[in-house]
Order: structure tokens, then C-alpha cells, then sequence
């Protein structure tokens, strides 16, 4: 792997002044140009322990043909629905190999929502708007977490273990080595992470109506 | 100029076809200049508006091709079979795809590692790298993921674009293309009315020999006219790839000209790649776009010949128009120079050339008017006479010159007259004057004037050969032979004539006598006045010619018997006379005789010894016919009887004139 568009900065503060029986990890992920990296997975996968999964239901909501959220984390065996705010039809799809699936033209919410069995991420288009974009990351770990506006994501109360550390982004340039962390004891470890990540490509998408009408 | 013109029509028409023919040829090279220049600039003109205009159809078409790309990387339908992983069923689709797309040849599908999914153009493909990977980075760097560029496929330029495949993220890379072949080059060639031709440099990699060559023109056996056409359409590909190869190090819009055969092929020459490696080169005529010009040329190659010929029409005829005159002058003049006074020309022209005829003919009148006088005058007077009259201005007064004057005079006229009518006697005279002019003309005597049946002739005067007396001589002689020829011819009725000549050399005056408004030339002088008295004389010694001393003197050519020793009326000083016998060449034993015994007795007379002269003058009487013998008889007689005065100057006197 070329090491030359990875670069993790890994800072860990070790606090002793925490009172929980676990430790919490802090995340902060910045782009190349060291911008805050939203919608960043972070996943955290115990070598120790085994985690129950729970799976749970999610929601991404098509509004205004965008999905939203735009990126989810879904348990592995967890489900999603896909409730259309819009006054059109929309086609959710997805070839991805972790699920594939379509919700041919529908209106309102299917009645089922789609389970997600298998980890990996579901890419998810709209067959009649091109730049409709979602994306499902199925986890087989509990202790996944998806960076906030800030760049930011927090998992709090983590047992002790040593903990393989991956990240995922839509634009992730290269596949990312995984990291580990060892937590023992109450501590909070601040990570640091830069992504590098690939440039956004446009996706031609009409322009309101009046404007077009004139362009 | 080292040439001369003999007549004024060629060379008025040299001139002119002279003058036309650089007018021409200064218009036809200008034009010639400026048609070719303008030619040259339009083309290139146009061949810049061909060149936007091949860019612009190339981006069309490579944004059809986007367009496309873009249709099939968000088709929905093709999603599944590109997910299949099944090389056959996505080769399939995609060729499906490509026959929906005009004007696209090649289609292809590349992973994200580059490797060729599916290629329409060579299904063996499937699996190895893509041969541009550079095109896929350079669509990487683009903020929709697009990109285009010129690549070569089997040595031909390829306009390849690559969009991204999304499914919905980018999956993969859809790359569609179009042969730059001679159907662009026809397409473009039906817009912009230029040749193209596509000049592709092929590299080793390529699986083709290295270099340069032609891979489209729209060139074809019919493109170039005989003259132009080069000798196959490989040697003019030959010249079009070395055209290239020479200009391609610039990698840049190049304006050239390639001249094939006759003609000259403005170029263009543009890369179309960005290797510069491909090269457009759009190419016009010369020869095509002066064709206007040609034909503008035959036009005025028209109007030459028509402005020569209607110039040479014109120039005859006003050539004619000025030389006739002319040479209707030359000949009149001609005329007079021969001596046709009477030639007179017309022109009825107001100019120049009508004031020198109007010149000319006053001038023949002169001239006739002239001749007239002279010819008058040479029948009054003398042609000597005449000439001198006419040479200088005519004037009073005369110069003084030894001149040899003639008397002669038919004896006894009055008496030969008497029983003939006037018309009868002037008709007489008329035969005898005019035998006696020839006589003394001949002898280059000059008629100063008739006096009735009398004729006064000079010699020496007014022209002198100084052998006046010779010649005064000579004319008596043949006037006194001339005369006794007329008497041996005629008529019974008619009475013989007899004349006397004296002749005399001396002084005179010669010159214009008379009044300002009558004058004669004549001369004057004592020698005259002898010469008229010597003529009177001859009838008394009955001889027909007596000359003077000074005559005999000078007339050497001759021969004389002296006749007397006289003292004539008027005069004191006793002169010889003589009688002239014959030339000295002439000379025979009988005058010879003659003029001895004549000298002889003269001598014994003037001696006194009157016998012996007797028996002398007995000697001459078979000798001498004239007075003479007579004469000196009765002296002799006489003198025996009364004897001379001891002063006898041996003269003889005469009291009448």
C-alpha cells in the first residue's frame, strides 16, 4: 500500500481523571486540508471480547432528492427504511455486494424496510436522479461511529481490549490500515486521524426551474 | 536607336503597340501581383476560418460522444449486466450501445486499476491494462471526471473521451472514440471547402513502422487538374508527410504553401494532438481560386487584342491622313526638282501641313514664273547674257575688260531686198541669223544684238575662257562657211549672200546700259567702234573676215595673211589687219604659199621695190581670189608714177566709215 496518502496522526492523551469502569475514545478526522472530515466511519472492532450485536432500524429519508442522512451505520442484521418526503417517486437501488436491492418508483414509505445481513457498505443510488448518494455501512461491530460536522465522534464506556481501529469515508482515496488501540481502565484516548480523501465528482444535476428556463 | 523607320505609319504603329503592350503588361502584372497576393490572403484567411471550424467540429462531435458516455454511465439497464461480471454479456451490451451511437467507432470499459472490462474494438483486450492510463488521470484531476484526448489506434488517430461509470458511485470509466479518417476529413472538406489531410506519426509501440504518414486526405485522382498532377496520389502523400515532417517541430498553427506540379497548395498546417503527433493539414488551390482571375485575365487579353487592333485601324488611318500630304508634297517637289514648274498639289487642310502645301504651291509659282523670265530672257538676250543678268542684282553701270568683238554684215542688203516682200526678207534673214547665231554660239560667242541684217557678238564678255580671240575666230570662220554652204543650197530666184566680219580684241566697257527701266547689256569702247570699221573694210580688200592686230595676236590657234597696214576713220595710229587663212594644224602647202609670198611682198612694198613685188603679186594671183592682188597692183602702179613721201608709214588711209 502506498503509504504516501495515509497519514494517521494518533495522539493519545492518557486521562486518569476519568471515573467510568471503561475507557471513551475521541475521534477527530481531517481531510488533506486539514478540514474536518464529516460522515467519516469510524469502526472499532474488539480483539478480546465478543460484542453482542443488536440490530437495530434506521431510517434515511429522501428529501428534496438527496438522502438523509446521507451516510448511515447499520448493525449487521439491522434494517432501513426508506421514506419518501418528496412529492415524486424516487428509485432506491444499490449493486452493492454487501446488499443488493431496488425499490422500483414508489411514493411514502415501503412497507417493509430492507435488511442488511452481510457487512460492507451499501451504496445507494436514485435510478432517476443521478446524484442521489447513500451510503449504508453495515457493521458487524456495536462500536461504530460516524463523524459529526466537526469532524468529530465519540465512543464512550468501551471495555477494556484492544481495539482495531477502521475507517471508512464515500471519498476515501486508498483503503486505510487498520490501527489498534489498547483501552485498560478509565481513559480517554483522543485520536486524531487525517483521511485523505478524493475530490468530489460533480454530478450534473438541474438547476431550478426559472434559471434554467433562461440559461 | 540603331534602327530607322522608313515610313512614318510603322513607326507611329511601333509606338503605339509599344506603348500598349508595357500598359498591358504593367496591368496584367499588377494585377497579376495583387490578384495572387489577395488570393494568397484569402485562403489563408479561409483556411484559419477552416482550421476554428475543423476544432469546432471535432469538439462537437467529442461532446456527442459526452453526451453519450454520460447517457450510458447513469443507465440504469446497463447496471445489471455490468454487475454480472460476465466479460461476453457487458462486451455485448456495450456493442449494443455503440450501434445506437452515429459516428463513434470504439467503446470501451476500464476498471479503477485500469484494466480493460470490455473493448468493442478488441474483445481479446478484456483483462490487460488500458493502453492510455494517462487519459484516466488526467479525468481524475477533472471535477466531473471527464476527459479527452487524441490517441493512436493501429497507427490512426482515435478522438477518445473517457467519463466516469457510476453505479451509483464510479465503478469504472467508459471510454468512447471516433476514427479521425477520412470520413471527418470528406464531412469537414463539405464545410469549410478545403482539402484536409490527416498526417498521424506512428511509433514503434503502435506495432506499425516508425514515421510519418498520411492516414486520411480528401485528395483524390480528381482533385488536381493535368498539369498540376502529381504522379500518384502516394507521391503527392509523400510530399504532404515530408511537408508535415518539416513543419511539425514547431508544434504550432503553421501557414505554408506546398507547390505540387504547376500549382501552389496554400497550407495550414495544425496539431490536433497534444503530442504533436497528429497533424491536420488544410490545403487550397492557388490555381482554383485564381480561376476568376483567368478568366478576367482572357477578358483582358480580349480587350488587348481589340484596343491593338482598333489602335492600328486608327493609326493607319491618321497615319495615312499625315503622310498623304506629305507625300503628295514630296512628290510635287520631286516634280520641280525635275523641272516641272507646273506641278501644284492639293490639300484642303487648314493646318500645318495645309499652310507648307499653300507654301509649296506659291513657291511653284515663283518658281515658274521665274523659269518663265529666264526663259524669255535667254531668247531676248544671250543664255551667257541671261545668267549674268540673273545672277546679280540688275544694275546700271558696267566694268571695263579685254573682250574680242564680231561685226558681221550682209553686203549690199538693201539691194538683195529690193523686189521681196517684208515677210519674204525677215523670213530670209530669219534662216541667215539663225545659221549665223549657231555659229558664233558654238564658238561660245554671245549675241549682244542684231542690228537689222547686221549681228554685234562678244567674246570674253560677260565669261571669259581667255581664248576669246580663238574663238571669235573660229566663229567668223564657220559663219563665212555656214554661209557658203546656204548659197551652194539655194533656189535659182534667189540671190547668193555675201558678208563681212571684223573682229577685234581690245578694252571695252561691258555692262547694263540705258535707263533704269530699259537697259541693255552690251559693251562699248573704241575696240567695238574698230571691229565695225574692220568689217566695213572687208569689201573693199574683198575678203570676208579681217581681224585686227591685237585679234591676230591673241589668236594663236590660227593662221593669218596680213592684208594692209590701215588708218580707219576717226583714228590716227595706222593698225595691221589681217585675213585668217586656217588653223595652224590645217595647214596646207597652198596657204602656207600664200601667207609667205603675201608676207614677202608686203616686205618688198613697204621696201619700194614695186618690180619684184609685181613679180610676187604675179605668184599670188593663183593663190588669192580676193581684192588684194588688185589692190596692191594699182599702189605699185601708181607709186612708180609718183613715189611715196620719204615719211611713208606704209599705211593706207580710209575716210569712210
Amino acid at each position: 500500500m502506498n503509504q504516501r496518502y495515509l497519514f494517521i496522526w494518533g495522539v493519545i492523551f492518557w486521562g486518569g481523571a476519568c471515573q467510568s469502569l471503561a475507557g471513551d475514545i475521541r475521534l477527530s478526522i481531517r481531510d488533506q486540508n486539514n478540514n474536518p472530515l464529516i460522515n467519516t466511519v469510524i469502526k472499532l472492532i474488539p480483539e478480546n471480547h465478543k460484542v453482542k450485536l443488536l440490530p437495530d432500524s434506521q431510517i434515511i429519508d429522501q428529501i428534496n432528492k438527496e438522502y438523509v442522512p446521507q451516510v448511515i451505520v447499520v448493525i449487521k442484521g439491522g434494517a432501513v427504511s426508506f421514506p419518501n418526503k418528496d412529492n415524486i417517486k424516487h428509485h432506491v437501488y444499490s449493486f452493492s455486494e454487501a446488499k443488493q436491492f431496488e425499490l422500483p418508483l414508489y411514493e411514502g414509505t415501503p412497507a417493509t424496510p430492507v435488511a442488511f445481513d452481510q457487512e460492507g457498505v451499501v451504496v445507494l443510488g436514485c435510478n432517476i436522479h443521478d446524484w442521489m448518494r447513500g451510503y449504508i455501512y453495515v457493521s458487524d461491530s456495536p462500536y461504530t461511529v460516524i463523524t459529526d460536522e466537526q469532524g468529530k465522534a465519540e465512543l464512550v464506556g468501551l471495555p477494556d481490549d484492544t481495539y482495531q481501529v477502521e475507517i471508512w469515508h464515500p471519498q476515501l482515496k486508498k483503503d486505510i490500515d487498520a490501527v489498534s488501540y489498547s483501552i485498560i481502565g478509565e481513559q480517554l484516548i483522543n485520536v486524531e486521524h487525517l483521511v485523505e480523501i478524493k475530490p468530489t465528482v460533480k454530478i450534473r444535476r438541474p438547476q431550478g426551474r426559472r434559471s434554467r428556463r433562461y440559461n | 536607336m540603331s534602327f530607322r523607320f522608313r515610313r512614318f505609319q510603322t513607326r507611329l504603329l511601333f509606338f503605339l503597340i509599344l506603348l500598349l503592350l508595357s500598359l498591358q503588361l504593367a496591368i496584367y502584372i499588377s494585377v497579376r501581383s495583387a490578384n495572387i497576393e489577395n488570393a494568397k490572403i484569402e485562403i489563408n484567411n479561409s483556411l484559419h476560418v477552416g482550421a476554428e471550424v475543423f476544432d469546432r467540429i471535432i469538439y462537437e462531435r467529442t461532446q456527442n460522444l459526452f453526451q453519450y458516455a454520460r447517457l450510458l454511465s447513469a443507465d440504469y439497464a446497463f447496471k445489471p449486466a455490468f454487475h454480472s461480471g460476465d466479460h461476453p454479456t457487458i462486451l455485448s451490451a456495450m456493442e449494443n450501445h455503440l450501434a445506437r451511437l452515429d459516428g463513434a467507432q470504439i467503446m470501451m470499459l476500464v476498471d479503477l486499476d485500469s484494466i480493460v472490462i470490455a473493448n468493442t474494438a478488441n474483445a481479446s483486450q478484456h483483462g490487460l491494462k488500458v493502453a492510455w492510463p494517462d487519459l484516466i488521470r488526467q479525468a481524475e484531476q477533472d471535477e466531473y471526471a471527464e476527459a479527452t484526448a487524441i490517441v493512436m489506434i493501429e497507427g490512426y488517430p482515435f478522438q477518445i473521451i473517457v467519463v466516469p461509470y457510476f453505479s451509483p458511485d464510479i465503478s469504472a470509466w467508459v471510454m468512447i472514440g471516433f476514427a479521425i479518417d477520412q470520413t471527418v476529413a470528406r464531412d469537414i472538406k463539405s464545410i469549410i471547402q478545403s482539402e484536409i489531410s490527416f498526417a498521424s506519426q506512428a511509433l514503434f509501440g503502435d506495432g506499425l513502422e516508425d514515421g510519418w504518414r498520411i492516414t486520411a486526405s480528401t485528395y483524390t485522382e480528381s482533385s488536381f487538374s493535368e498539369s498540376d498532377k502529381p504522379e500518384s496520389n502516394d507521391s503527392l502523400d509523400k510530399k504532404l508527410v515530408e511537408f508535415v515532417k518539416f513543419h511539425a517541430p514547431e508544434n504550432n498553427k503553421i501557414s505554408a504553401s506546398l507547390d505540387i506540379g504547376d500549382d501552389q497548395l496554400i497550407s495550414l498546417v495544425q496539431p490536433i494532438d497534444n503530442d504533436g503527433r497528429v497533424y491536420a493539414v488544410l490545403q487550397r488551390s492557388l490555381n482554383q481560386a485564381l480561376t476568376p482571375y483567368l478568366r478576367l485575365q482572357n477578358t483582358l487579353q480580349i480587350i488587348f487584342w481589340l484596343a491593338l487592333f482598333g489602335s492600328a485601324v486608327i493609326v493607319v488611318f491618321i497615319a495615312r491622313k499625315v503622310t498623304q500630304p506629305v507625300k503628295d508634297l514630296t512628290v510635287g517637289a520631286k516634280e520641280i526638282e525635275s523641272g516641272n514648274y507646273n506641278a501644284r498639289i492639293d490639300i484642303n487642310l487648314k493646318d500645318e501641313v495645309g499652310d507648307l502645301a499653300t507654301s509649296f504651291n506659291s513657291m511653284a509659282r515663283g518658281l515658274q514664273e521665274k523659269e518663265r523670265v529666264r526663259n524669255l530672257l535667254g531668247k531676248v538676250v544671250s543664255t551667257e547674257i541671261a545668267e549674268e543678268l540673273l545672277s546679280k542684282d540688275i544694275e546700271l553701270g558696267g566694268e571695263e575688260k579685254q573682250a574680242t568683238i564680231l561685226f558681221s554684215d550682209i553686203r549690199s542688203f538693201t539691194s538683195i531686198c529690193e523686189g521681196y516682200s517684208a515677210k519674204q526678207i525677215l523670213s530670209m534673214l530669219n534662216v541667215y541669223l539663225t545659221a549665223m547665231s549657231e555659229a558664233i554660239e558654238v564658238n561660245k560667242g554671245v549675241i549682244d544684238k542684231y542690228i537689222g541684217d547686221a549681228i554685234m557678238a562678244l567674246f570674253g564678255t560677260p565669261v571669259s575662257d581667255k581664248q576669246d580671240a580663238n574663238h571669235a575666230v573660229s566663229a567668223a570662220m564657220l559663219m563665212s562657211e555656214k554661209l557658203h554652204d546656204a548659197n551652194a543650197n539655194i533656189s535659182l530666184e534667189q540671190v547668193p549672200f555675201q558678208m563681212g566680219i571684223g573682229i577685234n580684241t581690245g578694252q571695252v566697257v561691258a555692262g547694263n546700259m540705258g535707263s533704269p527701266s530699259r537697259l541693255n547689256y552690251t559693251v562699248i569702247g573704241d575696240a567695238v567702234n574698230l571691229a565695225s570699221r574692220l568689217e566695213g573694210l572687208t569689201k573693199f580688200y574683198g575678203v570676208e573676215v579681217i581681224a585686227s592686230e591685237s585679234t591676230k595676236e591673241q589668236a594663236s590657234d590660227w593662221l593669218f595673211q596680213e592684208l594692209d597696214w590701215v588708218k580707219v576713220k576717226g583714228k590716227a595710229k595706222p593698225i595691221r589687219i589681217y585675213r585668217p587663212i586656217c588653223r595652224c594644224d590645217k595647214l596646207d602647202q597652198k596657204s602656207e604659199q600664200l601667207i609667205g609670198d603675201s608676207s614677202h611682198l608686203l616686205t618688198l612694198y613697204r621696201e619700194r621695190k614695186w618690180d619684184r613685188a609685181v613679180e610676187t603679186l604675179k605668184r599670188l594671183e593663183q593663190l588669192d581670189q580676193s581684192n588684194f592682188i588688185q589692190i596692191y597692183l594699182d599702189r605699185i602702179k601708181q607709186f612708180q608714177h609718183t613715189p611715196p613721201p620719204q615719211d611713208w608709214d606704209y599705211s593706207f588711209r580710209f575716210d569712210t566709215k
